[in-house]
C-alpha cells in the first residue's frame, strides 16, 4: 500500500510527534517517548530512535557502556531500560533511515524556504544562486514550481519579476503535495486550495 | 570544479564562510564570535544567506525598533520554539537549543541593536551556549562595539567584506546571464559601474543577457554592447538643452 498524502494520515504528526517528545524530554527511554506520544506502536518508536542513534542525533546512556553487558544479566538485579540522550538538535524531525543516512527528498524545498525568509525580496535567479550548495542543488524548474505554488497559497507576492515573502509561518517549509495542494507543516493544515479556489 | 553551480567562490561568500568555520572549529579556549562587516550593498547578507543555508544556521535580521525581548522572540521563532513568558526564561530556551543543536547563530544588521544597548543579550547567549555566532554589520561596527569591552573581547575575528570584482561577476554570470557569454572588457565595465554592489552587477548581467538574446548572439563584449547604458543605481543626471 502506498503512503497516504500527509494531510490524510491518521497520526499525521508521525515522526514529528516523536521528535517533539524527544526534544522535550532530552533524556528518555523508549517507553517514555511512547507514553508521551500515546498511540504509537513501541516498535515504530524504537525504529526511529535507533535510526537517530545511527545518525548521531542520540546517544545511548546506560550502564552497558560503563560496566559491560554482564552487569545487566546479573541474577537478582532489576531490569534497567536503556536511556537515550539527545546530543544533536534540529528543528525538523531528522529524516533518517535505519542505517543513519539521511533522506534527501525535500532538501531543496527546505533550502529555498530558508533563503526566501532571509532575502525577503528576490527574483528566481537570486533564489537559485543563494539556495544551491555543494551538497544539494535546486533546478530552475523546481524553484519556479515552488514559487508558483507559494504565490497561490499566499506566502509570496509577485511584483513583476520579483517575489516578496509576505507570510512566515515557521521554520518548516510548506510542501507541495502530489495531489496539487499546499500543506503547511507549521500550521498542520492545507493552506491551498481553500474552498472553491484552484 | 566542485563549487560549480554555487556562489561559494564569491569573495564575500568565501570570507564569510571561512570566518564562521573558524568559529565552529575553534579550540575551546578561543572566543567563538566572528564579525563580518562592510558597506551596505556589498552582498554581506547575500553571502550570509548562503552560509546560513549551508550550515543550517539560525538567522535573524535585527530591526531598529527591536527591544531585547523582541530579539529573543525572533530567535525563538526562527528555532521553531514556542516562547516562554519572561526574558530570562527565553534566554535559557535559546541557550538550551544552541548548546544542543550545534548550529551557529547569525545576527544580521547588528548595528541596530548596538545602538539600542541590547548587545549584552547576544553576549549572554554566547556565554551560556558557547555556540559559534556570526555578527554582520556596517563599516563602523568594530568601532561601535569597542565601547562594549567585554563583548569586544569575545570576538575571534573581524572580517571586512570586499567589493565585487571581475571574478565575482563571472561567478554571478552563471546565474544571471546563463544564456550568453560576456567578454572580459564588458564584464570590467559592469564591475566598474557597480562600485562594489552585487545587486547592480546582477541587474546589469541580466540586462546584457537580454540584449544578447535580442541580437541573436551567444557572446557579447564592448564592441557589440556599444554605447547602451548600464544601470548605475543613481538618479539620471539632469540634461539641459
Amino acid at each position: 500500500m502506498s503512503m497516504k498524502p500527509v494531510h490524510q494520515r491518521g497520526h499525521y504528526e508521525g515522526r514529528d510527534a516523536l521528535w517533539g517528545a524527544i526534544r522535550e524530554l532530552k533524556r528518555f527511554t523508549i517507553t517514555q517517548v511512547a507514553d508521551e506520544t500515546s498511540g504509537y506502536h513501541r516498535s515504530s518508536v524504537s525504529t526511529y530512535i535507533k535510526s537517530l542513534v545511527a545518525a548521531g542525533y542520540l546517544e545511548v546512556e546506560t550502564q552497558v557502556e560503563t560496566q559491560g553487558l554482564a552487569s545487566l544479566l546479573q541474577p537478582g538485579k532489576p531490569f534497567e531500560p536503556v536511556v537515550y540522550k539527545l546530543v544533536k538538535d534540529a528543528i525538523e524531525p531528522p529524516r533518517v533511515r535505519r542505517d543513519g543516512t539521511h533522506v534527501t527528498q525535500g532538501l531543496g524545498r527546505d533550502q529555498m524556504w530558508r533563503v526566501m525568509r532571509i532575502l525577503k525580496r528576490f527574483i528566481l535567479e537570486d533564489l537559485i544562486a543563494a539556495s544551491n550548495t555543494q551538497e544539494h542543488k535546486v533546478s530552475k524548474e523546481e524553484a519556479k514550481t515552488y514559487c508558483r505554488y507559494l504565490v497561490k497559497a499566499g506566502y509570496l507576492r509577485k511584483e513583476g519579476k520579483a517575489y516578496i515573502h509576505i507570510r512566515y509561518t515557521g521554520p518548516k517549509s510548506p510542501q507541495v503535495q502530489k495531489i496539487r495542494q499546499v500543506w503547511d507543516p507549521n500550521l498542520k493544515e492545507v493552506v491551498w486550495p481553500r474552498r472553491g479556489e484552484r | 570544479m566542485e563549487n560549480n553551480g554555487t556562489i561559494a567562490p564569491l569573495h564575500n561568500v568565501a570570507l564569510c564562510m571561512k570566518a564562521l568555520e573558524r568559529a565552529m572549529k575553534r579550540p575551546r579556549y578561543l572566543p567563538g564570535m566572528v564579525c563580518f562587516y562592510g558597506p551596505s550593498g556589498w552582498g554581506k547578507s547575500f553571502a550570509a544567506c548562503h552560509v546560513a543555508v549551508k550550515y543550517k544556521a539560525y538567522y535573524v535580521e535585527c530591526r531598529s525598533t527591536w527591544s531585547k525581548k523582541a530579539i529573543l522572540a525572533a530567535i525563538l521563532k526562527e528555532m521553531g520554539v514556542a516562547q516562554a513568558r519572561t526574558v530570562y526564561e527565553m534566554t535559557d530556551q535559546i541557550i538550551d537549543h544552541l548548546r544542543l543543536g550545534g548550529q551557529p547563530l547569525i545576527v544580521d544588521e547588528m548595528d541596530h541593536i548596538v545602538d539600542k544597548r541590547a548587545v549584552n543579550i547576544i553576549r549572554d547567549l554566547y556565554d551560556g551556549s558557547g555556540a559559534p555566532i556570526l555578527l554582520i554589520g556596517e563599516e563602523r561596527i568594530p568601532m561601535k562595539l569597542k565601547k562594549w569591552e567585554r563583548f569586544h573581547g569575545r570576538v575571534l575575528d573581524w572580517v571586512p567584506a570586499q567589493p565585487s570584482d571581475v571574478e565575482d561577476a563571472r561567478v554571478l554570470s552563471q546565474f544571471y546571464c546563463a544564456q550568453a557569454t560576456i567578454r572580459d572588457d564588458l564584464l570590467s565595465l559592469i564591475v566598474n559601474v557597480a562600485k562594489g554592489s552585487v545587486r547592480r552587477i546582477c541587474v546589469n548581467l541580466a540586462r546584457v543577457e537580454e540584449e544578447a538574446l535580442g541580437m541573436g548572439i551567444k557572446e557579447i563584449g564592448l564592441e557589440e554592447w556599444g554605447k547602451k547604458t548600464l544601470w548605475t543605481g543613481e538618479a539620471p543626471a539632469r540634461r539641459l538643452a
